[in-house]
Order: structure tokens, then C-alpha cells, then sequence
């Protein structure tokens, strides 16, 4: 194995990310890059800041800051897993990313390699902002000697938690190929995922119950996610460090021999529904948000996590259908053919409401069963207007994002950027909003007044767009 | 006529002017061939015809309706030189799909023998996502040979097909033309330009150099490919 | 049109904008106020926390916007920079094209 190769191509994977994704829609013009970068820094210091003032306040000299270390140990799985069924639904539809190297002399291992390393690197920066802030504050509060355990509780441990998904995920394509199953791996793969996230949340829960109880009664806790931070404990970071190497390389090992060799594409699209739809534009929408992979995995999150509740006795409003909603964020890229492969592709305006219609169609049918098990398990009807309104301005911000950031065939990574910066707009308006302490009436008028300027951009936007594609305009 | 375009200029950027005054025209029952190296502006020529690129100079009708009407957008069908279709739809949805855009009812027993005719038989069920580069290219054809429209513009379409559906498509394609209608071929297939086509248009660097009937052509010069030799000669020539 | 679509682009960004000032500020005036009884202010005097001891011993907590005009102040500010550079930076493209052309 050559690992200059892998080095290229690690590069190579990168820069395509840096030009095709950092450089597309909103983010094309330079000025737009900076802001938004200044905005996402703005965002992590603002976040780092909150949560040194938090910890200093509530556990600074109070000898709680380990035991908080300890509760954040036990959760680095459960969030390497989310990021991890995140990073992996996207990088599934990444064709054309694996695509760039198959025309390349280099072999599957190198290949398994060097997108194993861009993945790697992907989370990292995903986990740096989950727990960048966190642990930043928590070596400022407890100082020095606290920079060894923050390594062995956060960074380790979400490391080789990476690592061993990433295997599992290998061994899993290698079992699917063997009974000839691989191309639905677009649906079973996420599946897996998700049921072991139905797993792993109540353990750990239970093991941050366990680590506050040990606290309170004085006595020491221990549990296989620990084992990094005991380590540390008692043989000292380097013995530590040398160990998470170890691991690490034996990890990558196992990935390398388990990886298959060869790439089989997915299946991105399930037939549903008759084909009489096809006739009418609207019904030719609806196939498209039907039929995706990622609108049956999100629907099927949406069940796992409704029976999960149920079988919990967990009664919550079913804010879970948003899941569904953020569909959106693929609805206008996913449906540009029907709009380019004809000479008259409609008014702007009615493929708006088409593309909004067919994802309010897609959660009418998914809420029917979520909201019957919502009611059944003593939710009250008074929640569900909140739910719906929820969600349906969610379909709405979901559109203009993939209008704004427009999502390529083969290149799913742009609404990344687009997701991070409306989730933030969103959750400051809020917040602000709050602040503000409006009268319902004028907060939910404000409200209205927002989603009428969101429906508005997004049809200036597919203006826009169809304008440049004729050249009327430059991009 | 069934198009006709005059004094049409185009320009993607102010230094970069595609079309330079082009102006032809093809009559009914007319399958007129337009070659041109790459970068030529085929592509560029096409689209503008079809109202996909904006019209910024110079005339283009369909019929006797400007190419911005929705008659002439109607009258006309466009075959693509990318494989850009809905791989969400089968292959039956998709004729079913472009059938309702242009109002008209499919006809399922003609679908079936297209699909036979053109060895997809049964396919017609499958999703475009498991064609293969060809059977796309394929449906394209049998797309535009069940609508039927006045003007059939084909850009390249025909890279990739087998030689089997190449035949097939110069029967088809010369019984469309034969009822009044008419179809601009572009293609880099030489031999068979030289079998289908009526006319043949040359563009160079975005002008039009060559507007005339094959026969003639073939008669003045040998080939097809002898005369595009002689005519980047003369072109590169300082 | 062109100058519609400008007005209503500053106006929503530096709505976004201000939101961002008043939530940040909002944070750091509730992270400051660590005497239970006192009101602390923000943004001059535009947002307040004030945590309160109660009867019982429990604490609760009051806050929001004491005063509208700060706000609106920044709000119109923003728009008005906004539009100001928008208007300015594209004679400046105007420039540079027509020197481009003049190539």
C-alpha cells in the first residue's frame, strides 16, 4: 500500500469539499464565505463562553467537574453515534465523491483508507463542535491537570467510538454483499443505526444515573466506556495515549481487512405508489419525495422513535415528525430534472407550491399513525396544532435551504453549511422572540410574518436560479 | 417552414460571444444534420432555439410562433446530449409524465412494442435509476418518436446506443420527417448523417459556414469527413 | 424592483442581526447578575435579569425588554449601513466594469 496514495486522495477528497461545497449557491461570493465563517466562529466562541460561565458557576471548586467528565464520558458513544448515522447517510449518497477515484491507479484498501481518514476528519470537526466548547471550558475552569482527562474521557473514546461504528459498518456491508443485499444498504444501513440508537440512549442514561449515585455515596464507578479515563487514572496519559494507539491501529486493521472490495451502488429510489400519479405534475412531485431513500429512512426513524416511545410509556408531543420535514432540504434539487428536461417547465410560483404541497402530503400521511400513538399514549389535542405549525414551517425553512444551498446530484454535502446556518438564525430569532415577551398574538403574527418572508425568498431564489441556468443573469 | 432562425448572437460574458450571426432554416420533411468540432457552439445553438437559453439577438420561430410562445414549446421536443432524467420515475412513468405535459393520452400498447422494438421489452416497469447510459439514451428516442412533435431537436443523443437501435432509429427517424415534420440531428457520426440526413449545417466557432443538402455536399467534396477536414483547415488557417 | 429587493434584504438581515445582539446580550447580563434581588441591565438598559427570592425560599426569575428604543435603534442602524455598502459596492462593480469593457 502506497501512502502517498492515500494522502492524495485524502487531499483530493477535500478539496472537493472545499470548491464544491464551501463554494456553491449563497456560499459562491466570497463575502458570503467569510460571514457565515465569521458567524459559525461568532457561534463557538459565544458557545464556549456560555459554557465556561456555566461550569464556573455551578461546578468551579465544587469537585463536581469529574464526575460531570465522567457523565460526559458515558455519552461520547451515543453522540459519536449520532454523528455518525448523520455522516454516513450523507457520505451514502456521496456517488460522486467515491466516483473522482475509480478512474484513479489506486487500490480498494488505499481507497477504504483515505475515505476512512475523510470521514474520520468530517466527525472530528462535527464532535468539535459538540464537545469542543465543553472541553475547553472544562480545562479553563479545573486547569492543567485536567487537559489529560479531557483527552482520555472526551477525545479518546470518540475516536475509537468512530472507528468501531466505521467497522461495524464494513462488516455489515461485507454480510449484505455476501447474500447479495448490498444495494439496499441505503435502507438497512440507517436502520441498524438507528435501532442501535434506540439501544444505546437508555444505557446511557443509566450509566449517568450510576456515575451521580457513586458520586453521592463516595464510592468509585467503573464501566467499559471509562476505560480510557481509568487508565489514564492510574498509568498516566502516556501509557494512555499509547494504548488509544494501539487500539486505533488495530481498529483501522480490521477496517482495512473487513472493507469490501469492491463498490456497489446504492439504491436511491424505492417504487411506491401507482403510476397513474406520473400523468400530473403534482403527482410526478409526490413521487419524487416518496420514492427518495432518505425520505424511508427518515420515516422509518420516525416510527423506531414513536414505538420506541411508546414502549417507554414516554408521552411527549410528536415534535418527531419534524424528521420528516427536513425532506425538504433535497426537494427542489431532486426534482430539478422535471423542471430542466422539458422546454416549459411551469411558473415559478406553482412549482413552489408543488414542491411545498408534496412534502405537506408526505407528513399528512406520516403524521396519521404518529399522532394516533401520540393521543393513544395521553398526548392532548391542544398539542397538535402547535406540532403541525411546527412542522409545516419547518417544510418551508427545509425549502429554502435547499434552494439557498442547493444540494448536487452526487454531492450532498452542501446542505451541511446551510443546515448549521439556518438552525442557527432559527433557534437566535426564537430565543430573541422570547426575550421579547410578546403577547401570543403578535409573537404568532410575527411568526406569520417570518414564514411569509421565507416563501418569498425561496420563490425569489428558484427565480434566481432558473435565471442564471438561461444565462439572464450571472451567478 | 418548420424553424427558422435569423441573425441569432449569443454571448455567455461580454468577452465571450458563442453565435455569431447565425441564420438557416429547416422546411418540412426535413431531417437537417448539424455538425461542428467541440466548443463549436451545437449545444449553445440548440438550446437558445429552445428558449432554454435566453434569446438575446436575432429571431427564432417554430412554425410561425416565436420560440418563447407556448405553441412553439408545445410543437417541439427536446432530446438532450446528458442522460439528465428522472431516475425517481420508470420508464413507463416517464413517457407517462411527458405524454401529460404535452396534453396527450399514452398509448400503452404503443409503449410496449417501442420498448420491444428498441430490446428493453419488459423494462418499461424498472426504475430509470437501473437503465443503463444506453437505455436512456433510448428512452429519449422513444419518447420523441411516440409524441411526434413538429420539431424534434436530438443533441447527441445517439453517443452510446448500439448499432442495432442505430439502425432502428434511422427508420423511425425518417418516417417521422416523412409526415411534415422535421428534425435537427446534431452528431459527430458522420456515416450516419451521411445515411439520414437532408440537409447539413456547419458551424465553426459559432458561425454558420455551410448551410446545404448532403447530396450535394457529398457530391462536391466525397464525404462528410473530407469536407469538415477542409473546412477546419481553412479555418485554423491564419 | 432592484432597490425593493435591497431595502428588504437589509431589513432582514439586520433583523437577524439585531436578534443576535440582543440574545447575545441577553446571555451575558444573565451570566453577570449574580446577586439574587438586583436587576441587572444590557444593551443600555434595553433587556434586564432579575432573579428573585421568594417567600418560600425559591428563587424565580424575571426577564425581558425594559426598553424598546436601543432595539429599534440598532435595528434601523444596521439596515441603514447595509443598505449604504450595498448601494456602494455595486457602483463600485459598475466602475470596474465599465473599466474592464473599457479594456
Amino acid at each position: 500500500m502506497r501512502r502517498a496514495s492515500v494522502a492524495l486522495l485524502f487531499r483530493l477528497f477535500w478539496i472537493f469539499i472545499l470548491r464544491r461545497v464551501l463554494g456553491r449557491g449563497l456560499l459562491a461570493s466570497r463575502t458570503a464565505r467569510i460571514s457565515v465563517l465569521l458567524l459559525l466562529v461568532t457561534a463557538f466562541a459565544g458557545f464556549t463562553l456560555l459554557s465556561y460561565v456555566v461550569i464556573r458557576q455551578y461546578f468551579g471548586g465544587t469537585g463536581l467537574l469529574e464526575p460531570v467528565l465522567q457523565a460526559a464520558n458515558v455519552s461520547v458513544a451515543f453522540w459519536a453515534l449520532v454523528t455518525y448515522v448523520l455522516i454516513r447517510v450523507l457520505f451514502m449518497k456521496a456517488d460522486e465523491l467515491l466516483k473522482l477515484s475509480f478512474s484513479l491507479p489506486v487500490t480498494n484498501k488505499e481507497r477504504t483508507l483515505a475515505f476512512g481518514l475523510f470521514e474520520l476528519s468530517v466527525v472530528f470537526v462535527m464532535m468539535l463542535f459538540i464537545f469542543g466548547a465543553f472541553s475547553v471550558s472544562t480545562v479553563l475552569v479545573g486547569g492543567p491537570p485536567f487537559i489529560p482527562k479531557v483527552l482520555a474521557s472526551i477525545w479518546f473514546p470518540a475516536q475509537t467510538a468512530y472507528l468501531l461504528l466505521s467497522l461495524g459498518y464494513y462488516l455489515l456491508e461485507r454480510a449484505l454483499l455476501t447474500l447479495r443485499v448490498s444495494r439496499l444498504r441505503s435502507l438497512i444501513v440507517p436502520m441498524v443505526l438507528g435501532l442501535g440508537l434506540v439501544a444505546i440512549f437508555p444505557y446511557t442514561n443509566e450509566q449517568s444515573a450510576q456515575i451521580a449515585q457513586s458520586h453521592v455515596e463516595g464510592r468509585d464507578y467503573w464501566s467499559p466506556a471509562l476505560s480510557f479515563a481509568l487508565l489514564q487514572e492510574k498509568a498516566g496519559i502516556w501509557i494512555c495515549s499509547l494504548v488509544f494507539l494501539v487500539t486505533s491501529a488495530a481498529i483501522v486493521g480490521a477496517i482495512m481487512a473487513a472493507a469490501p472490495k469492491s463498490y456497489v451502488p446504492i439504491r436511491r429510489f424505492f417504487i411506491l405508489l401507482p403510476s397513474w400519479l406520473a400523468k400530473h405534475r403534482f403527482g410526478v412531485y409526490i413521487l419524487v419525495m416518496f420514492r427518495n431513500f432518505e425520505t424511508t429512512v427518515a420515516v422509518l426513524f420516525v416510527i423506531i422513535f414513536s414505538i420506541f416511545m411508546w414502549v417507554y410509556h414516554l408521552a411527549f408531543p410528536p415534535y418527531v415528525l419534524a424528521l420528516v420535514t427536513f425532506q425538504g432540504i433535497y426537494a427542489y434539487s431532486n426534482s430539478e430534472t422535471l423542471r430542466r428536461m422539458v422546454p416549459f417547465p411551469g411558473r415559478t410560483f406553482a412549482n413552489y407550491l408543488r414542491l411545498v404541497g408534496s412534502q405537506t402530503v408526505l407528513l399528512g400521511v406520516v403524521a396519521i399513525p404518529v399522532l394516533s400513538l401520540s393521543l393513544a399514549q395521553g398526548i392532548s389535542w391542544d398539542a397538535i396544532p402547535h406540532v403541525a405549525v411546527f412542522c409545516l414551517s419547518n417544510i418551508l425553512i427545509s425549502t429554502l435551504i435547499g434552494i439557498a444551498f442547493p444540494p448536487e446530484k452526487g454531492n450532498p454535502f452542501t446542505v451541511l453549511i446551510g443546515v448549521v446556518v439556518t438552525l442557527t438564525i432559527v433557534m437566535i430569532i426564537a430565543l430573541g422572540l422570547n426575550i421579547f415577551n410578546f403577547h401570543p398574538a403578535i409573537t404568532a403574527i410575527i411568526f406569520i410574518l417570518l414564514n411569509l418572508l421565507i416563501v418569498g425568498y425561496s420563490i425569489f431564489g428558484m427565480q434566481r436560479l432558473e435565471r442564471i441556468a438561461r444565462h439572464e443573469v450571472v451567478s | 417552414m418548420n424553424l427558422t432562425v435569423e441573425n441569432l448572437n449569443f454571448a455567455y460574458t461580454s468577452r465571450t460571444q458563442v453565435l455569431h450571426d447565425v441564420s438557416f432554416t429547416i422546411p418540412t420533411n426535413c431531417i437537417m444534420g448539424l455538425v461542428g468540432p467541440n466548443g463549436s457552439g451545437k449545444s449553445t445553438l440548440i438550446k437558445v432555439i429552445l428558449d432554454l437559453l435566453q434569446l438575446q439577438n436575432g429571431q427564432v420561430k417554430i412554425g410561425s410562433d416565436i420560440s418563447q410562445s407556448r405553441n412553439a414549446k408545445m410543437s417541439s421536443i427536446y432530446l438532450s446530449s446528458n442522460d439528465f432524467l428522472p431516475e425517481f420515475l420508470t420508464g413507463e412513468e416517464y413517457l407517462r409524465f411527458m405524454h401529460g405535459l404535452y396534453g396527450e393520452a399514452l398509448d400503452c400498447a404503443a409503449l410496449t412494442s417501442q420498448f420491444a422494438k428498441y430490446s428493453m421489452a419488459g423494462r418499461h416497469r424498472d426504475l430509470i435509476e437501473d437503465y443503463s447510459h444506453g437505455m436512456r439514451k433510448k428512452l429519449q428516442l422513444i419518447a420523441a418518436f411516440m409524441l411526434r412533435r413538429r420539431l424534434t431537436v436530438i443533441d447527441e443523443t445517439l453517443n452510446g446506443i448500439d448499432i442495432d437501435a442505430l439502425r432502428i432509429f434511422e427508420g423511425d427517424v425518417k418516417e417521422l420527417v416523412a409526415e411534415g415534420r422535421s428534425v435537427l440531428l446534431c452528431s459527430h457520426d458522420f456515416a450516419m448523417l451521411e445515411r439520414v440526413a437532408d440537409q447539413l449545417a456547419f458551424l465553426i466557432r459559432g458561425s454558420m459556414v455551410v448551410q446545404a443538402p448532403v447530396g450535394d455536399l457529398i457530391a462536391d467534396h466525397g464525404t462528410i469527413a473530407d469536407l469538415a477536414n477542409e473546412l477546419i483547415q481553412v479555418m485554423e488557417t491564419p | 424592483m432592484k432597490w425593493f429587493l435591497r431595502i428588504s434584504a437589509a431589513l432582514t438581515s439586520s433583523f437577524v442581526l439585531t436578534m443576535i445582539v440582543v440574545v447575545g446580550s441577553f446571555i451575558m447580563t444573565m451570566f453577570s447578575a449574580r446577586e439574587v434581588g438586583v436587576r441587572k441591565f444590557g444593551l443600555f438598559g434595553a433587556v434586564f435579569f432579575h432573579p428573585q427570592e421568594q417567600s418560600d425560599g425559591s428563587t424565580i426569575l424575571e426577564a425581558g425588554v425594559s426598553n424598546g428604543a436601543p432595539i429599534a435603534i440598532i435595528f434601523v442602524l444596521l439596515a441603514a449601513f447595509q443598505v449604504a455598502v450595498a448601494s456602494v459596492l455595486e457602483r463600485l462593480k459598475a466602475h470596474k466594469r465599465r473599466l474592464q469593457e473599457a479594456d
